[in-house]
């Protein structure tokens, strides 16, 4: 199997003639934890939304250069961003459930890829309010129920919400938001996994969680992850890129930029020197 | 030293009483106006609402006015909401040509500020003459899309706007088109905005009369009770208008009975309007719980 997940070839991105990333070259390997570390405006968020064409909804945003996946340009003008971000998911800095139930959030991606919960088993009317019985649902074969199961399983979620399935998401706290928000993504069974500073605004213990958690999910999805904050990529990340000006300065192993980095640049930043 | 700072703080504190309670002053005062307003009309017209005869078709009776304001608000609701929500979404979410959709906002914001008595005037050239639809509900229905739709645009798109971005991305993350994130996620969140333009809009059309003057007539004929969108007629409030005014004297009425229209009318009219605007929130409070699953 090919070690590399996307392969990122002279990547520009402009806004509005404004250069935001100068040409970016890097290889993402498969099934690891990628960081990108970097000052706000370096670059970093910017390369990250170019993977799965985010900037798509941005019309002042031009893109230059390849990012091979599965042997086909993400960038090409024919690519189906829609089928294309099914399989490379994004997790946002904010976690913003959808004003549903819990287990609408979920099922979202499912229902629309054409997935239909049958409604008789699991959900019950009582009293007029939809009730989910967890056992139920957790025994059940159907395939879209299985699936929100199984994600908020992986989520490392089930437990905290499964007596509460039918509640609204707005009600959870903000380290579960997140987590609910990884959750509705793996549902959809990506191959890659792209989370923008999917911690700052959790507490630590929530951010704990959140990384225990990615530790997990490596071992089935490719992982990228911008974060600010350097002891989370030193603690999670196998490889890290640190990005400054718009231009990727370094790509390495996580050990090797934190310790040895090649560029002075580069270990004034770890080093809290600037950023 | 320490008196000083005790004097400058007590001096803060004054002025800020005074500026508080000069607020509160103001507030209340136009508060007791539209309280008293309210209450007089009230006064003057509750006992009629209790008249059967007022609701009939003879004598004081008001009843096709009614109907025909009813009548009004549907169709003319009807006939609003999916132009303005739609054209509200396409210049939210959809257009791309910043100088249409800035073309659209200043032909709208230009036609807000027209008076409604020389969009009348328009809705008797357009509607009533050259489409040839005669003075007739239609016309006037038609008449009062135009007077509402700058009005329900603006109102609809900052609905629309307003929904945070973070929802429309994670949505856009998950594969969702442009369209179905509308529909699925973007509608729903702004629905109590929704609510309570389609309201405004509603009073809008239940306190209307210049533009109905010129579109659809004063007079009410005997078969008005049906659903004839080609039939003239007056509404509550231009037939309140008729009875005192410019036909005071000439509709068959004694004075006592021109006095029990009016009055009686007037409190219909805020009676309707409030009863309408503790139904549509509820309604649109209990819609997005709902759909929130809360």
């Amino acid at each position: 199997m090919d070690t590399t997940a996307l392969q990122a070839q002279n990547v520009r991105v402009t806004y509005d003639g404004h250069e935001a990333l100068k040409g970016v070259t890097l290889d993402i390997p498969r099934n690891q934890i990628t960081a990108l570390i970097g000052a706000s405006g370096s670059g970093k968020s910017t390369f990250l939304r170019t993977l799965n064409r985010m900037h798509d909804v941005t019309p002042s945003a031009a893109m230059s250069g390849s990012i091979t996946f599965n042997g086909h340009n993400i960038l090409d003008k024919d690519t189906d961003v829609i089928e294309l971000r099914t399989k490379i998911g994004m997790v946002f800095q904010h976690p913003v459930p959808f004003p549903k139930s819990t287990f609408d959030n979920v099922a979202y991606g499912l229902r629309i890829q054409g997935e239909r919960a049958p409604r008789s088993r699991g959900v019950v009317k009582l009293l007029g309010k939809r009730m989910i019985d967890w056992k139920k649902l957790e025994a059940s074969t159907d395939r879209m129920e299985s699936t929100v199961v199984q994600s908020l399983k992986d989520a490392a979620l089930w437990d905290e919400v499964k007596e509460r399935l039918h509640l609204s998401a707005l009600r959870l706290s903000g380290g579960q938001k997140q987590r609910l928000c990884i959750a509705r993504m793996i549902a959809v069974r990506p191959d890659v996994l792209l989370l923008d500073e999917p911690c700052s605004a959790l507490d630590p213990i929530s951010t704990r969680k959140i990384e225990d958690l990615l530790m997990k999910l490596k071992e089935k999805y490719t992982i990228v992850i911008v974060t600010h904050n350097m002891q989370q990529a030193k603690r999670i990340a196998d490889y890290t890129g640190f990005f400054h000006m718009g231009e990727l300065v370094e790509f390495d192993a996580t050990k090797k930029i934190f310790e040895e980095a090649e560029k002075q640049l580069t270990r004034n930043y770890v080093k809290g020197y600037f950023g | 030293m320490n008196t000083i700072r005790t004097h400058a703080r007590h001096r803060g504190h004054l002025s800020n009483a005074l500026g508080i309670g000069l607020l509160w002053t103001i507030a209340s005062i136009v508060a007791l106006l539209f309280l008293g307003i309210i209450a007089y009309i009230m006064w003057e017209g509750v006992q009629y609402l209790f008249d059967p005869v007022f609701y009939g078709t003879r004598e004081y009776g008001i009843g096709r006015e009614l109907f025909n304001t009813l009548y009004l608000l549907i169709l003319s609701q009807v006939l609003l909401l999916p132009i303005a929500l739609g054209a509200a979404i396409y210049l939210t979410e959809y257009a791309r040509t910043r100088a249409l959709v800035d073309a659209i906002h200043f032909a709208a914001e230009t036609l807000a500020s027209v008076p409604s008595l020389v969009l009348g005037l328009f809705g008797v050239l357009i509607f009533v003459s050259y489409f040839g639809l005669g003075t007739s509900r239609i016309a006037g229905a038609l008449a009062l899309v135009c007077l509402n739709l700058p009005f329900a645009l603006r109102l609809f798109e900052n609905a629309i706007t307003a929904v945070p971005h973070e929802l429309r991305e994670g949505a856009y993350a998950l594969g969702a088109t442009t369209w179905h994130t509308i529909w699925t996620i973007v509608l729903p969140s702004a629905l109590p905005d929704i609510v309570t333009t389609t309201i405004l809009t509603s009073n809008r059309v239940i306190g209307e009369s210049a533009v109905l003057l010129f579109t659809m007539g004063l007079f009410s004929p005997a078969n008005s009770l049906t659903l004839d969108w080609s039939l003239p007629g007056a509404t509550l409030t231009t037939h309140l208008y008729n009875v005192t005014g410019p036909g005071a004297g000439t509709t068959g009425l004694s004075m006592h009975q021109e006095m029990i229209v009016t009055a009686g009318s007037a409190a219909l009219l805020i009676t309707v309007i409030l009863l309408f605007n503790i139904f549509a929130r509820v309604i649109g409070h209990a819609v997005s719980k709902s759909l929130a699953a809360e």
